[in-house]
């Protein structure tokens, strides 16, 4: 039978071992990681395959070569006998599978999974022994957070699968797996609470990544453009996350996980605007102390993108805003200034965007030295030579901290920013009116599989409001179940 | 499509960020602190007190031991041409929006013509100070008053601290306009004046310069646009214990115990208007709280009582009298109580106001409370 | 997609006060008179709006284009072509009002052309968006202009002169024209005819409870105006703008800037409404049918003009008083949906 890149995936095993090895060799070229053995288990021929540094050497011996050797010293047995042997009878690993076209083979092969295909049957067996490296369970890289859990998502699939599990020890809790990427075939779990879920959004994201016609998926943001609805948004209706303990909450309410193999993230959705603004910390703290710091969150938010905007377009434009002092110690500031407000603001904006993502992609050896030079750079220098004014470095100071609180909508609030600078800059705060309605209308018209992207703020749903202002009590919690349909008004 | 929106959208970027729109700085306009209009031969003459930083640099706070402003003044055909000759003179557009005091010179023929300028400037700031002076009103903002950032702040707090003490009367330009409009011209102003003071010896040797003091010792009368009588202090406190504008007042009275000082503040009033023949009847009733720095005995209070109820009822009937029935100016809004009360016999009195209010007839009763 | 009561009445009552908050002219009438005839105002919009909420009942998916097309298809198209000038009108002069306030409000703060441009783009971009970013952003835009009136009448509380409050006596002639002025100020019972297939329930909610806020807001604002500034209100052409110049927040010196900003999200929404509420019926006519045809081209058609007068600083047409304006509104709003719902029983008569 003629194998090739092309028609591997649906080419039927052979019946003979001699075949077997020769398609299989064809279909993976020379690749150094395949490691083809001939093993005879109880004087049948069969036929060990496995990819370097995928399995694990000591489930190897202990679950899988030691019992077939005690098969082996019974009696000689039969293809049928082997085959049963392997999937029915022996306690190899709990994760096995039947193979029967080449694609099953190298999808398992290279997920580190041991084949073994036995002479005289035209069908493989899969065992789960995988042990290639991975990374250790460590802190949550973005979504930091005091009281809540500490353990954070990593590369590997299955490990992801059991951070969930060992939090929801529920059988309501369901992973559904399958495969997006012609060429990677990415392993990514659907994960959602059955009695919570609207099933029309989880078959809604299954036909969706079952369409996806890409070869590659490496990471979320392959996936991202097509589970959202089509429409050219600013925000992304899809939010992610690293912690297991926030992916709970989420599916607790009735929406839909999706991890996916070889990246930390995980998707969730569907996803409003208002969540970006929760943390699991908001459960873990007093619930006036919860109010005070989602208050904080929202103003950090607005300080972050309209800050500056409105700082230039009011000084520029409008300054009989300001207070009378105020205003004469700017006017003092900017005397010496070389350049208008709005320069200013551009240079210090994009100084500092250079300055962080510089200090993302240094080397931790050299970060501390490039935040010293930012701060001599932009802070002292331009300043004491009057560059740039002090106010304004001031501004765009409470700025950049300002849109670390929420970290989740940072490429947003980065380039509105921008965006708000330029406006407020050329036409005052009517341009940051105009500016500003084009992003709320964007921002409204946004819906994340038939939930409204900015509810429950618009359309209100009055039941929910109390998660905007706050957080209900436990008590209160006790008695509501948060649903997504709450916030869609749509009951299930 | 994509392509050529995607164009569009660039010529458009590119066109607006090299047109120069975006090159506003604070500092291009000259922010107006006071304004001083003085009679000139041909129109007015414009005077502004116009920020001007002590000390630049982007680091360096304003020095408020300097003056931090510059005075300006040019002539105009109207109180708009005057303002464009000053723009012309500093080079830069002028912002009013953060003006504290308008001053008008006695001299000044149309007031109507120097406030009709910032009512139709939506810029300016509808709580400045609307005062009058006797002598050069450029000279009154030009006054060297060093304390506060710039002159304008100090000479601000001197007017609110006088309305408060009751002083001057209620003279924000909203509020000037306000009753001018309603009464077809009539309005009371606090008369402001420039002393020089004396400096001590000590200041003398160190070669300081003698500092400007402002006081506000009368107020004048606006009637039919044009400044008309001066009034002395009394009329001005009666002006405001009728109009419960006395939030803090020195009151010096006269009983068996001696001469006391006590603070009188208005908490209460009510106004009840009957028509009678072709004018009004007022009947008015004005509640005062008294406040002694320490305690008396029952008859010292009720003496003390007694002479503020005189005092304050003296005050109040004076004004009355002189504004009424003597200078026919509506300064203490009787106009706007008959259209309150009935809309018909305000519309039948406004035709003749004169008349109408030298008739008026007012009843005053004052109770002192402590 | 199907919008709430609620919303609703918000688009309403947004696309009302647009014009309440900045331009009541008080040179004619005084503020007492316009207190008292606003609420015949409302009466006469009551009634007004009976035939509209009897369509809806009878035929709640379709507006009157299409239920006229279902008369015949001339009349459709007629009608259809009727409400389009309106549209093309109330845009034309929606932006000239916008830019008339403009020039005179913020003198020299921009060059009046590129504040047109950019109106016209912001609302033909909502427009484009739909009815749900319209809608949902209203809500928005709502609460803050709520945030806003608070914020003005708690900072200037201190300052209100009960004795600049009187009652005027009203005869007939006054509530006549009171009546004439609310009707021309209220284009938003034209596009609420509309707007009908998108609503998903509760006209009578929504209808009548926009026309109570509606009287509310505007006795609230007019008192508002009348206690602060008392003679001054005869002076300024734009009393709540000058209210809000008065206005002072705990950071702000004054108002009248966040005002303009939330004045424009306002007229965006306005203006975005004339050509959303086209959408419905516009599938049925081949030309119309796109997008670009009703949404672009009534801002192009009623923008241009607009733009060019305002170049020119002239006013052509009186801006809001005009009888005619009030004569298309009652024809459009409720002569017509009468008409349709008349002719097609007759129609299901003799069927």
């Amino acid at each position: 039978m003629n194998i090739d890149d092309k028609n591997y995936a649906h080419t039927l095993l052979p019946t003979s071992a001699e075949e077997f090895k020769t398609m299989l060799k064809k279909a993976a070229g020379n690749t150094m990681d395949v490691n083809v053995s001939d093993i005879m288990v109880s004087g049948h021929k069969c036929v060990f395959v496995a990819s370097e540094g995928m399995i694990s050497t000591d489930s190897l011996s202990e679950l899988v070569f030691h019992p077939l050797m005690q098969f082996n010293l019974d009696h000689k047995a039969s293809a049928e006998e082997v085959y049963t042997f392997l999937t029915q009878q022996s306690l190899m690993t709990i994760d096995r599978q039947e193979l029967s076209t080449f694609g099953e083979v190298f999808m398992r092969l290279f997920s580190g999974f041991a084949i073994i295909f036995i002479d005289g049957k035209n069908k493989a067996v899969s065992l789960g022994i995988q042990g290639y490296d991975k990374r250790s369970i460590e802190n949550p890289s973005s979504d930091t957070n005091i009281m809540g859990g500490q353990d954070g998502f990593i590369e590997a699939l299955r490990t992801n699968v059991s951070l969930v599990r060992r939090r929801i020890k529920s059988p309501l809790l369901k992973f559904e797996l399958m495969q997006v990427g012609k060429v990677t075939k990415t392993d990514i779990a659907i994960s959602y609470l059955s009695d919570r879920v609207d099933k029309k959004i989880v078959d809604e994201i299954k036909k969706r990544l079952m369409d996806i016609e890409l070869d590659t998926v490496f990471s979320t943001g392959y996936l991202k453009p097509f589970l959202e609805d089509k429409h050219k948004a600013i925000f992304s209706s899809i939010s992610t996350t690293d912690r297991p303990d926030a992916m709970c909450i989420k599916l607790n309410e009735g929406k839909v996980g999706v991890l996916i193999d070889g990246t930390p993230f995980a998707l969730i959705l569907p996803s409003v605007f208002i969540e970006e603004f929760r943390t699991v910390d908001d459960y873990t703290t007093r619930s006036f102390y919860t109010v005070y710091i989602r208050w904080i969150k929202y103003l950090s938010f607005l300080l972050a993108v309209a800050l500056p905007g409105l700082y230039v377009s009011i000084a520029s434009f409008h300054p009989g805003m300001l207070s009378h002092r105020l205003l004469l110690n700017l006017v003092a500031s900017q005397e010496s200034t070389p350049y208008s407000l709005t320069t200013e603001a551009i240079i210090i904006t994009i100084m500092y965007e250079i300055m962080r993502e510089a200090g993302i992609r240094l080397p931790k050896a050299v970060g501390g030295a490039v935040s010293i030079v930012g701060a001599l750079i932009i802070g002292d220098a331009a300043v004491t030579s009057s560059l740039i004014s002090a106010p304004l470095l001031i501004i765009i100071g409470l700025t950049a901290t300002a849109s670390f609180v929420i970290p989740g909508l940072n490429q947003q609030t980065s380039v509105l920013r921008l965006a708000y600078i330029a406006t407020g800059g050329l036409f005052g705060l009517y341009g940051i009116s105009i500016l500003t309605i084009a992003v709320i209308a964007n921002t409204c018209v946004l819906s994340s599989l038939t939930v409204p992207y900015t509810a429950p703020i618009s359309p209100i749903t009055v039941k929910r409001l109390t998660n905007i202002l706050g957080r209900p009590s436990f008590l209160r919690l006790q008695k509501t179940k948060g649903r997504v349909e709450d916030l869609t008004g749509v009951k299930k | 499509m994509k392509k050529i929106s995607l164009m569009c959208v660039l010529i458009l970027l590119v066109s607006i960020t090299f047109s120069g729109c975006g090159g506003r700085k604070p500092d291009s306009v000259g922010i107006v602190q006071a304004v001083g209009i003085d009679k000139a031969e041909d129109g007015f003459k414009l005077s502004l007190q116009v920020f001007r930083v002590s000390s630049a640099g982007s680091q360096t706070p304003i020095d408020s031991s300097k003056s931090n402003v510059e005075v300006i003044s040019a002539e105009g055909k109207t109180i708009a041409n005057a303002v464009e000759m000053c723009e012309n003179q500093l080079g830069k557009k002028m912002f009013f929006g953060h003006n504290q005091l308008l001053v008008i010179n006695k001299e000044v023929n149309d007031i109507y013509s120097c406030l009709e300028y910032f009512i139709n400037n939506f810029d300016a700031y509808l709580k400045m100070v609307v005062a009058a002076t006797e002598k050069s009103a450029k000279d009154i903002i030009s006054a060297d008053i060093s304390s506060g950032a710039v002159a304008a702040e100090t000479m601000k707090k001197i007017f609110d601290v006088s309305k408060k003490d009751g002083y001057s009367t209620d003279s924000r330009f909203f509020k000037v306009v306000s009753n001018y409009i309603n009464t077809d011209g009539t309005a009371v102003l606090p008369l402001i004046e420039k002393r020089a003071q004396a400096i001590s010896d000590k200041s003398k040797e160190s070669g300081e310069p003698a500092q400007d003091s402002l006081e506000i010792k009368k107020a004048i009368l606006i009637k039919n646009s044009k400044f008309s009588k001066t009034l002395d202090m009394d009329e001005v406190f009666g002006i405001n214990y009728f109009l419960s504008e006395i939030d803090d007042s020195d009151m010096i009275v006269n009983t068996s115990y001696g001469k006391e000082s006590v603070k009188v503040k208005n908490v209460k009033q009510s106004s009840e208007i009957t028509e009678q023949n072709d004018s009004v009847k007022l009947d008015k009733k004005i509640t005062v709280r008294i406040t002694l720095d320490k305690e008396e005995s029952k008859d010292h209070r009720d003496a003390i009582k007694s002479e503020v109820e005189k005092k304050v009822k003296e005050y109040t009937e004076s004004a009355c009298q002189k504004m009424l029935s003597e200078n026919s100016a509506d300064v203490l809004g009787i106009t706007a109580l008959v259209r309150q009360t009935d809309y018909k016999l305000y519309k039948k009195l406004i035709d003749d106001r004169e008349e109408f209010l030298k008739n008026v007839k007012t009843n005053i009763k004052v109770s002192a409370v402590y | 997609m199907k919008i709430s009561s609620w919303q609703l009445l918000i688009l309403l009552f947004l696309s009302r006060i647009f014009i309440t908050i900045t331009y009541f002219t008080l040179e004619d009438i005084s503020p007492s008179v316009m207190m008292s005839t606003s609420a015949f105002s409302v009466a006469a919009d009551m009634i007004l709006v009976i035939p509209t909420i009897f369509l809806y009942k009878k035929y709640p998916d379709e507006n009157v284009i299409r239920s006229a097309f279902e008369i015949s298809k001339i009349f459709g198209v007629i009608l259809f072509v009727l409400y389009f000038i309106f549209a093309i009108f109330m845009i034309f002069r929606t932006v000239r009002f916008f830019l008339y306030f403009f020039e005179n409000a913020f003198l020299n703060l921009l060059p009046t052309i590129v504040v047109g441009i950019l109106l016209i783009a912001a609302s033909a971009y909502v427009a484009h968006l739909g009815i749900e970013a319209a809608a949902r952003s209203a809500s928005i835009v709502f609460v803050s202009f709520i945030l806003l009136l608070i914020a003005v009448v708690f900072t200037t509380a201190e300052d209100f002169d009960i004795s600049n409050y009187y009652v005027e006596p009203i005869g007939t002639s006054d509530i006549f024209s009171g009546i004439v002025n609310g009707i021309s100020r209220s284009s938003e019972m034209v596009v609420l005819v509309l707007l009908l297939p998108y609503l998903k329930n509760g006209i009578g909610k929504s209808v009548y409870g926009f026309l109570l806020i509606k009287l509310l807001f505007v006795e609230m604002i007019v008192l508002l105006c009348m206690l602060l500034l008392g003679g001054y209100i005869e002076a300024v052409p734009f009393p709540f703008f000058t209210v809000c110049s008065f206005a002072k927040a705990p950071f702000v010196e004054r108002l009248d800037a966040v005002f303009l900003v939330i004045w424009t999200l306002m007229g965006v929404i306005k203006l975005s409404l004339f050509t959303i509420s086209l959408r419905p019926a516009s599938v049925l006519i081949k030309p119309f049918s796109s997008k670009m045809a009703t949404n672009l081209a009534p801002f192009v058609i009623g923008g241009i003009p607009a733009l060019y007068l305002a170049y020119k600083e002239q006013m052509i047409i009186p801006l809001l008083d005009n009888e005619l304006t009030a004569a298309a509104i009652v024809l459009l709003g409720t002569v017509i949906p009468l008409a349709v719902l008349i002719l097609r029983r007759f129609k299901r008569e003799k069927n």
